[in-house]
């Protein structure tokens, strides 16, 4: 499973619907890990499960330290503010996005103990965008346009 | 077989002016007496200087495009398939080369992205309709100024648009695929293959997202998304040959187009 490639638009497991993780096994710790590296390797703040090609419930958001979420689900959301977002399956492309500006997001963490994670502007912004990615939402469709970056 | 009058034909009737619709223009040549001006829209034949003589003041031609500029056939088809955002109507004098005479008056039309050839079609001939009543008022007031096309610049031609043009490469930038699909309509239509099945393009727009040519990126209420070589597009709306219009949605499910697969023949 080492360096997982990053699945690009086009690829059908973007747009299926993730399954919840039932056991946190040595497997979902090596899956978290690996992901950790691609995300990083790809400058990336966040990813998940279906991104790596794994259609399971499982984030990772690092706007900071990095925060791995299984089974997520948003508990509380306040605010709205539309921003620029992009995403790392949907290359050279950015849109403005309507997020809420906080969240609270109630899953599981890598030792099974049940979590809940306070997240803002960002950070609130990252956890919503790879929550959707579960449910084969991708910020495209939320966004109210959506445009070709230039390559640096 | 049975010939359906012309719009133009039943107008003329009721008005009570002959109409003839001659095979060759110099068999009807003595019934084209006795006129001071001649009109010519979009007429298919040649027009002999013999025949152009026939009329003291001469014979004005509206052209839809803005001469120079795309004369022949087929000008508001290649006008939108170059991309242009504007074009426009010419009155021009007849002469023996084709679209090449003195221009009367020109009216600048502007191009939307939505247009295809029927809508602009559609604006042009009301232009053009109005232009023609103006350039007529300035002949018979005398205040003619014709223009040689020459002094506006080099000519381009827009020849005739064959069905066969009309096949998708989904290795074009995907600008122009859209351009093509809007300039195709009404007709011959653009159009691919999937499974041997002819799939005309009705509806088509860009995407900037990125995908390999011809591979489905995406299926969803806005249609069928394929790649171009940069950026995609997305199917809004096609009709299989033979078949009812459908939006790109429905014909996925219809056909049961996968996302991942690569549209080919």
């Amino acid at each position: 499973m080492s360096g997982l490639a990053i699945r690009i638009y086009g690829d059908p497991v973007l747009r299926q619907k993730a399954i919840p993780i039932e056991k946190i096994d040595r497997r979902v710790k090596r899956l978290a890990k690996y992901m950790e590296e691609a995300m990083d390797k790809a400058n990336g703040i966040g990813l998940a499960g279906p991104q790596v090609g794994i259609s399971e419930r499982i984030i990772i958001v690092k706007v900071k330290s990095p925060i791995v979420v299984i089974n997520p689900i948003i508990v509380y959301m306040e605010g709205e503010e539309l921003g620029e977002e992009g995403c790392l399956s949907i290359p050279n492309v950015v849109g403005d996005v309507s997020r809420a500006t906080k969240v609270v997001v109630r899953g599981l963490d890598l030792n099974s103990r049940e979590i809940e994670v306070e997240a803002n502007n960002l950070s609130a912004r990252a956890f919503q965008h790879e929550i959707d990615h579960l449910d084969g939402v991708l910020f495209i469709d939320r966004a109210i346009s959506i445009r070709k970056v230039e390559k640096f | 077989m049975k010939l359906t009058p012309t719009p133009v034909k039943l107008k003329a009737q009721e008005l009570n002016m002959p109409v003839l619709s001659p095979e060759k223009l110099s068999d009807v040549r003595d019934k084209l007496r006795g006129f001071d001006l001649g009109v010519v829209v979009a007429y298919g034949l040649i027009i002999p200087k013999k025949v152009i003589e026939l009329f003291p003041k001469g014979i004005i031609n509206l052209h839809p495009s803005l001469l120079p500029k795309y004369r022949g056939p087929a000008p508001i088809q290649w006008a939108i398939l170059n991309g242009e955002e504007e074009t426009g109507i010419s009155i021009i004098y007849l002469t023996e080369e084709v679209d090449a005479g003195d221009i009367i008056l020109q009216e600048r039309v502007e191009i939307l992205p939505e247009d295809t050839t029927e809508t602009l079609s559609n604006r042009l001939s009301i232009i053009g309709a109005k232009a023609l009543r103006k350039a007529i008022k300035l002949i018979e007031t005398n205040n003619v100024n014709p223009i040689p096309q020459e002094n506006l610049g080099q000519p381009t031609y827009a020849p005739k648009i064959e069905p066969e043009m009309g096949e998708i490469d989904w290795s074009s930038r995907s600008r122009d695929i859209v351009n093509k699909v809007r300039a195709f309509i009404p007709w011959p239509k653009t159009y691919f293959y999937r499974s041997g099945t002819k799939i005309f393009i009705l509806e088509s727009e860009v995407s900037p997202v990125e995908g390999e040519p011809g591979k489905v990126i995406d299926i969803g209420e806005k249609g069928i998304l394929v790649g171009a070589q940069d950026g995609s597009v997305w199917l809004k709306r096609v009709q299989p040959e033979s078949r009812k219009a459908m939006n790109g949605i429905d014909f996925a499910n219809g056909y049961r187009i996968k996302i991942g697969e690569i549209l080919i023949k």
